[in-house]
């Protein structure tokens, strides 16, 4: 008996490599839908946005006008907060300075009367 | 198994995980037909038994379609993983298999006729399938995800958890052993009578 050398057990695995073997179409279809059923749900998409005028004045109150108010409100509750103190001028000269009290102040110019006043 | 070319032909395991996990169809019904035949092929390589070779895909693959929300982009090939849980599958069966009684006439012989009936290509194939199922369980692992998958030595390392050198020394010797099954089978496989 001759050994066998490389070539030849080559090609073995190319005999082999061209004849892979494969599932049937009754497994693929199992496969399928075992992948469907562990598969998390969509994720659902959100609404349109509208256009036109509709979105612009949307994304003013959004952009502009929600957060503006908000600030508004939360730094009048903190003046209101301090304002029993003996500091508040001082606290309000300070909050007038900064980015913020500038803001305020352009978005919201009665903020600014309130400031003037205390 | 061909796949018909389509907008997921092109993308990477990775990117079709991540799309089935966003619930994506299009996505399984691509990661499957990708996926299912290496996974069959290589569990039917190592298992020589159609029935079971289902079985650790089935499993093989529910694991990945499990953690494919929580996969983490970039620390692993899905291909690497899924090919490392499969051989560990497999692994599993054949240790229980050896607590069992040796079928003298397992699915590996049955899908294998005589010789003789076949086309060479055919009876070589089947003459090496028949060949792997005498090698030593590591050896097989190696041979075949080296020689009839075509995965490089350190991608094999990383999937078996063995040093490249490892790999290296199991495929030689596997290929020895092979060679010794096949060798009494020269005349009839067409390489002539010397």
């Amino acid at each position: 008996m001759t050994d066998m050398d490389d070539a030849e057990l080559d090609r073995h695995f190319a005999a082999a490599r061209a004849r892979p073997p494969e599932p049937d179409a009754a497994f693929m279809a199992r496969a399928m839908a075992e992948a469907r059923a562990h598969q998390p749900p969509a994720v659902a998409a959100r609404p349109p946005l509208p256009s036109g005028r509709g979105a612009a004045v949307l994304a003013w109150l959004a952009g502009v006008a929600m957060p503006g108010g908000l600030i508004a409100a939360t730094l009048v509750g903190v003046l209101i907060g301090v304002s029993s103190g003996d500091l508040v001028s001082d606290q309000a000269a300070v909050l007038m300075e900064t980015d913020l009290g500038m803001e305020l102040v352009y978005r919201f110019p009665a903020i600014g009367g309130f400031f003037e006043e205390i | 198994m061909a796949m018909a070319f389509d907008a997921t032909s092109e993308a990477s395991d990775e990117a079709l995980l991540a799309r089935y996990a966003a619930g994506d169809p299009v996505a399984a019904r691509a990661l499957v037909a990708r996926l299912t035949p290496r996974v069959f092929a290589v569990a039917r390589r190592m298992l020589g038994s159609e029935a079971e070779a289902e079985e650790v895909s089935q499993d093989a693959l529910v694991r990945l379609w499990r953690i494919a929300p929580d996969w983490r982009a970039g620390e692993a090939q899905v291909s690497t993983w899924l090919y490392r849980v499969t051989v560990n599958l497999c692994t599993d069966r054949l240790r229980r298999r050896r607590d069992m009684p040796l079928d003298p006439e397992a699915d590996y012989a049955d899908d294998a006729p005589p010789v003789e009936q076949r086309l060479q290509d055919a009876d070589r194939a089947a003459a090496l399938e028949r060949a792997l199922a005498s090698l030593p369980e590591r050896q097989r692992q190696v041979v075949v995800l080296r020689h009839l998958e075509g995965l490089s030595n350190p991608e094999i390392a990383e999937i078996l958890g063995l040093t490249v050198e490892a790999v290296e020394s199991l495929t030689a010797r596997g290929k020895r052993g092979l060679k010794a099954q096949l060798a009494a089978q020269r005349t009839e496989l067409g390489y002539g009578d010397d």
